[in-house]
């Protein structure tokens, strides 16, 4: 592994100055946490950084993997001990309901990890099924049974996700 | 009604705030840094761990004593060992003269075999005999401990005899030479193999005593047709110094010892001594015989030392009187003399729980006894002693190798790796970044 130059220690920094917010959204989905969803971004970015020269030109996709199979790891090594919180966190949108969120964000606490990563890729992230599969190093299958057993528990838990939301999705799909 | 993308999208608005972060790549390098370092110092130990178990095998198989210096006088060692199964092998090359050999169980990784160990007379070693093409079927040391007789397998012109409790049909006689590492070999032309009756014995450090029969049907005959072999032409004798194949004595009778001065003890009741080389027969008439293998011819063959029972008193024949007692305790056999007036012979402690054979000598002059070699479980037969040596003060060699097991060694190798790697798995995922 050669030394990373400045040129991509540059390019790592500016990475992480335009792109952690958006990385951060989608690790808060998967963790439900604060500091959990900081801590997640910080190791896949650490664990990014001896292939960023290779990766410079297009390190998001790599990151991402790097993030979503990290929840799954953590989760079978019990690293995180997943809790809800008493408290609502502080919120800046206007638009909804602050129960709402509070609800979907503890019924996506119900699903296991791996399924709540299927849901955040494919719902939040917007990627396919086979992107899903290749992200978090799965099946096609898998992510599948995934995918409908965690639409199936959030219907439970949340009255008003409907089939629609996965029609809307999978009409979108390849 | 919002889509469940829309709710994500609003749940995903109270994420925490990316606040800048300038030491993350210094972080990182650290982090990379000391992922490598520990992964490196496991990496290391685990190797430094394989590489001693693999390294504490091979010196235990390579062999452990040092070279004899140049004129070293051989001797019996005063204490026999038991051999382990996993010794190594002499792989063909000479040894040097034997003091003694012990057939035994050669482990192998998938189960074990016949195998004849020897012990170096110079340097005390103990090696599994590598000899070629050998049917197992018996072993027999010159006196002098140059030279192991040996049955030999090979191709025969029919179907192979081997439901005889032998699995490789034998087809000939070989001599291997300890100082040279030469084989000379007499091979049979035979249409089934060989039936043997009894171990080669040498007469002297030259004179090899051998009889062999042939099967007279192969493994594809009838059931009914089965067992037994031709009785041959009765004793040969094959002189390995000279060019001569072996030579029938035209006598037909079992020997017991070799006095290793060219007599041999015969398993008759009249005149039992032979000589090999003049044919003549001499010794006393109306022996019995009842205790063949326990016998022992003095070097000028007039005199014959034997136990009357197994064990029983030391008996010393001359002549055709009654024998006299040597040794009124028991005696579990007669081992040889060491010169006219000496005999050899073998006892124990029959209430000793593991066998503690002590070779013990007797002067017929004075009845003195001192113990010669202390032979734990060895016991003598005809052909696994150097018997000339018995002449000669024992001396005190080195306790030899128990080499592990192979197997439990690339166990133990397999299970440091498992684990190392296990660990390191486990340690590489438990570092925080």
């Amino acid at each position: 592994m050669s030394r990373p130059d400045s040129r991509t220690r540059e390019s790592f920094e500016e990475f992480v100055a335009a792109r952690r917010q958006a990385l951060l959204r989608t690790a808060y989905l998967m963790t439900g946490d604060h500091g959990h969803a900081e801590d997640l971004v910080q190791a896949a970015l650490v664990k990014a950084w001896p292939r960023w020269a290779r990766i410079a030109d297009r390190p998001e996709p790599y990151v991402r993997r790097i993030l979503a199979r990290e929840v799954t790891d953590r989760w079978r090594g019990r690293r995180w001990r997943e809790v809800s919180t008493g408290t609502l966190p502080e919120t800046t949108a206007e638009t909804r309901d602050p129960t709402d969120r509070e609800v979907l964000r503890r019924a996506l606490l119900e699903l296991s990890p791996r399924q709540r990563a299927v849901v955040v890729l494919r719902y939040f992230d917007d990627l396919t099924e086979q992107q899903t599969a290749d992200v978090l190093g799965i099946g096609l299958g898998t992510v599948k049974s995934h995918g409908r057993e965690a639409m199936a528990r959030l219907r439970e838990l949340v009255p008003d996700v409907t089939d629609d939301d996965v029609e809307a999705l999978d009409s979108v799909a390849p | 009604m919002s889509t469940l993308h829309d709710r994500l999208v609003d749940l995903a608005s109270d994420a925490p705030a990316a606040t800048p972060d300038p030491r993350l790549w210094d972080r990182a390098a650290r982090f990379h840094r000391r992922r490598r370092a520990g992964t490196a110092a496991l990496v290391a130990v685990a190797v430094l761990a394989v590489v001693s178990l693999v390294g504490i095998d091979t010196w235990q198989r390579s062999p452990g004593v040092d070279p004899a210096a140049p004129g070293t006088a051989p001797a019996l060692p005063a204490r026999i060992w038991e051999p382990s199964g996993w010794l190594p092998g002499n792989d063909g090359q000479p040894t040097g003269p034997l003091a003694l050999l012990r057939e035994t169980e050669r482990n192998g990784w998938l189960g074990s075999e016949d195998g004849v160990v020897a012990v170096s007379a110079t340097t005390g070693e103990y090696l599994f005999l590598d000899l070629p093409d050998d049917a197992h079927r018996g072993h027999a040391l010159s006196p002098d401990g140059s030279k192991v007789a040996y049955w030999i397998t090979g191709e025969t012109t029919g179907s192979p005899q081997t439901s005889d409790g032998q699995d490789l049909p034998v087809v000939g006689i070989a001599v291997w030479d300890a100082e040279s590492g030469e084989v000379r070999r007499h091979e049979v032309e035979t249409e089934h193999g060989l039936g043997i009756a009894a171990d080669p014995v040498w007469a002297d450090a030259t004179a090899l005593v051998a009889t062999w029969g042939e099967y007279r049907v192969g493994d594809d005959a009838p059931a009914r047709f089965q067992g037994g072999f031709y009785s041959g032409e009765g004793l040969r004798v094959w002189d390995v110094a000279a060019d001569d194949a072996p030579r029938l004595l035209g006598l037909d009778a079992e020997v017991d010892a070799g006095n290793g001065s060219g007599q041999v003890l015969l398993t008759v009741d009249d005149r039992p001594v032979l000589d090999v080389r003049t044919g003549r027969r001499s010794g006393p008439s109306g022996r019995r015989t009842d205790y063949g293998w326990v016998s022992a011819l003095s070097p000028d063959g007039s005199a014959i030392a034997f136990p009357r029972s197994n064990p029983g008193p030391l008996l010393l024949l001359r002549g055709d009187g009654r024998p006299d007692v040597l040794i009124e305790e028991d005696v579990e056999e007669a081992v040889g003399w060491t010169d006219g007036e000496t005999v050899v012979f073998a006892t124990s402690d029959p209430e000793a729980v593991d066998r503690d054979t002590r070779l013990e000598v007797v002067s017929l002059a004075t009845g003195e006894r001192r113990v010669l070699v202390q032979a734990g479980s060895f016991q003598h037969v005809p052909g696994n002693l150097a018997t000339d040596l018995l002449a000669v003060e024992p001396r005190d060699f080195p306790e030899p190798d128990r080499p592990w097991d192979p197997r439990v060694v690339a166990a133990l190798v397999g299970f440091v790796t498992l684990v190392a790697g296990a660990w390191l798995l486990g340690w590489r995922r438990r570092v925080e970044a």
